[in-house]
């Protein structure tokens, strides 16, 4: 089994990363949904990547630093540690989805044409996956890609798609093959956002911001060339993709869970919460899951094998982490009382966290997961 | 630093494992059919667990042990926890490291050795504790090792497998100063209670895949389904936290007292909580005295209860955090050599 044991050398580089965060993080707020924010995210990932720190575990042939996942991580935490917000990033999906999938299962010349871009902050991407009618079930997707001479020609709608108004490319699962078993008549396909017939429609999530979009497609024509492995063979490689999301690059919003814990518990201090003894066990208990937290992802990743998808045991941490994350704002809710009648940032966090049990798989799908490929259990 | 188990020390918790396989009557709780273990038993097995090495695991060799550590404990005290091993070796060991840790030999070759049982202290009650014999007593900053000199004053125990008195005279032999010892044996628990955890999950989806009901085994069913991953998630958190716990008490590190006070509260809540849901899961029969599963769940009360949860809580709710170290990894000992 391999294994991650003792790596002198990291605290230097974790000093590095310091001391480069410390000089080089931006200075001026992020500016809300639009172009403004996109430019702020470009040239924010620019200067990560003209300072060496961007795709820090991708090969270098590509324009990444070609290290470890380890020291992927130790970029995280020090960067979260900064107070940077990680996951409101326009190049997320880029980072954290696209570039892996397209790293695992792209060919040569589409990994040279959009790798070194995303790392350059030149070209956010976005993901099209869930449709009105497909949630849970992805392999029901019904956006229908017809192949017309060198090129697919595109019909159908897609929802939930954040930054879809900002992102020039989107990794997308469409039905190439109606006749087929649902899960063989998929296509994993790149698709510009720029061409003709894709229209964007933003939506206003649950705290009033807009964080997501619906795209639609009429007749939108995308080469070929754009198919990642197969043509039918996307299912394949969108597992790959989930299974990066479900994975490690999950550890981003995960150590920001461990800070809100750190904020709830100087909140007590603040408000003198600590005398209570019930109010301190339960917070005391968060503290401790989100430590498990932690530990889960280290154990995960020091036990994983490099370039294969994670155990499926790792799906718990995932949903370890989206549980933690309503139990920690419900219990703000608690401590705030009546400053809970405004919409502050700790309303704000609780109305937010709602997504955590719903977004990249709801924990209903991620317990029948753990059911049925870790435990057993039958279907 | 590591945190994964070497081919080694998986062997150890494999090694003990067949031990206690084929020692259920003595060791194992009393289920219909099992006679109660005589004291000649209870002192014969004691020997050969003590010959076995488990009462002085994580002693160094120079000072008359093993020569393992805190993760080696760790593996060994998940067996126990698993198997629901009867007899006091918690405090039994931690009374090997007080009596190794100020170079009492004598006590410490009758303690490795398994010729003392020594009991706990639990608030006002005594754990497991023989007629003037050894008690450990967990503070906030070290352990004590007392000797018992008043007469012991049976009470009802909810684990009937555990020996229950209280109100017990006693006077100090020997103590140790030193919190982390304190979280060692936090760390000890936490490992029993994983052991409890896994064993709970495992009879919980071994029943689920063959017990049928409307015609399919119930483990189809979500709602059966669901609380098995739950019980799952709550395993791997637990043994991840404690393992964390265990590598940061063998380097010593500052951050061990947060991490095993993290490990104990994260693994007592699994173990809890998975011994009532396996209980649910087995429906009607896991309400019987002649099922294992109850006998999880009393145990898992009563290791709960063996260093006050609350004072744990405190401590871990009150750790002074200085940048990303102290709630994580101590960042620059985190991967370096012990």
């Amino acid at each position: 089994m391999p294994v991650m044991d003792v790596d002198l050398g990291l605290a230097e580089f974790r000093e590095e990363v310091r001391t480069w965060l410390a000089e080089n993080m931006p200075r001026t707020p992020r500016p809300g949904f639009g172009a403004p924010m996109r430019e702020w995210d470009a040239d924010w990932q620019r200067r990560q990547y003209e300072g060496g720190w961007a795709g820090i575990d991708w090969p270098q042939e590509y324009g990444g630093r070609g290290l470890r996942l380890l020291e992927q991580i130790v970029w995280y935490e020090e960067y979260v540690q900064s107070g940077l917000p990680i996951g409101e990033n326009c190049f997320v999906v880029a980072l954290a989805h696209a570039g892996p999938t397209l790293i695992a299962r792209g060919n040569e010349a589409q990994k040279k044409e959009y790798l070194p871009r995303i790392l350059r902050g030149e070209t956010p991407w976005c993901q099209g996956f869930s449709e009105p009618g497909t949630g849970s079930d992805l392999a029901s997707l019904q956006t229908r890609a017809v192949i017309d001479g060198n090129e697919l020609v595109i019909n159908g709608q897609k929802v939930w798609t954040s930054y879809a108004n900002v992102a020039d490319y989107q990794e997308m699962l469409v039905r190439t093959d109606p006749e087929a078993p649902k899960h063989k008549g998929i296509t994993w396909v790149i698709c510009d956002m720029h061409a003709p017939g894709v229209e964007v429609r933003p939506i206003r999530t649950i705290d009033g911001e807009a964080h997501f979009c619906e795209v639609f497609y009429d007749d939108v024509r995308i080469p070929l060339t754009n198919v990642v492995d197969e043509i039918n063979n996307g299912w394949s490689v969108a597992m790959s993709t989930l299974a990066i999301e479900r994975g490690p690059v999950a550890l981003d919003y995960q150590l920001q869970t461990v800070q809100v814990v750190e904020d709830l518990v100087a909140l007590a201090q603040d408000r003198g919460l600590l005398r209570d003894d019930s109010l301190v066990m339960r917070l005391a208990l968060l503290r401790a899951e989100a430590a498990a937290l932690r530990s889960m992802t280290y154990v995960g990743v020091s036990q994983a094998t490099p370039g294969q998808p994670p155990a499926p045991i790792s799906t718990a941490v995932r949903t370890f982490w989206a549980e933690l994350r309503q139990d920690l704002s419900r219990l703000a809710l608690e401590m705030i009382s009546t400053s809970g009648l405004e919409l502050d940032s700790w309303t704000t966090y609780w109305l937010t966290a709602f997504s955590s049990t719903i977004a990249g798989g709801t924990k209903d799908i991620q317990k029948n997961i753990i059911g049925e490929r870790v435990l057993g259990l039958p279907r | 630093m590591r945190v994964w188990l070497t081919d080694e020390q998986k062997e150890i918790g494999t090694a003990a494992a067949d031990f206690l396989n084929g020692r259920e009557g003595v060791l194992g709780p009393p289920l219909t059919g099992a006679t109660e273990p005589t004291p000649e038993d209870e002192a014969r097995i004691w020997a050969e667990c003590g010959e076995l090495g488990w009462f002085s695991l994580g002693v160094p060799e120079k000072r008359g042990g093993v020569g393992y550590g805190p993760i080696e404990e760790l593996v060994l005290f998940r067996e126990l926890g698993r198997h629901l091993a009867r007899g006091p070796f918690v405090s039994t060991v931690a009374a090997g490291w007080i009596a190794a840790a100020t170079e009492r030999t004598d006590l410490a070759a009758d303690v490795f050795a398994g010729r003392l049982r020594v009991g706990l202290a639990v608030g006002d009650h005594v754990l497991d504790a023989e007629p003037e014999g050894l008690l450990v007593v967990p503070g906030e900053n070290g352990l004590q090792l007392r000797r018992i000199t008043g007469p012991l004053v049976p009470a009802t125990s909810v684990d009937a497998t555990v020996r229950l008195t209280h109100g017990v005279a006693s006077e100090e032999v020997v103590r140790v100063d030193d919190p982390l010892l304190v979280s060692r044996l936090e760390m000890l628990l936490a490992a029993a209670d994983i052991g409890i955890a896994d064993a709970t999950r495992d009879m919980s989806v071994s029943y689920a895949q063959s017990r049928i009901q409307f015609g399919k085994p119930i483990g189809a069913f979500q709602a059966v389904k669901h609380r098995c991953a739950d019980m799952a998630i709550r395993c791997y958190a637990a043994y991840s936290q404690t393992l964390f716990a265990a590598s940061h008490l063998e380097l010593r590190s500052s951050f061990a007292g947060f991490h095993a006070g993290a490990a104990r509260l994260v693994a007592s809540s699994a173990a809890r909580r998975n011994a009532a849901d396996n209980i649910q899961n087995h429906g009607a029969i896991g309400f019987t005295q002649e099922h294992i599963a109850a006998w999880f769940a009393r145990r898992a009360q009563v290791l709960h209860q063996c260093v006050d949860p609350l004072a744990t809580s405190r401590r871990v709710a009150s750790t002074e955090r200085e940048r990303y170290d102290t709630l994580g990894a101590p960042v620059d000992d985190w991967f370096a050599t012990p």
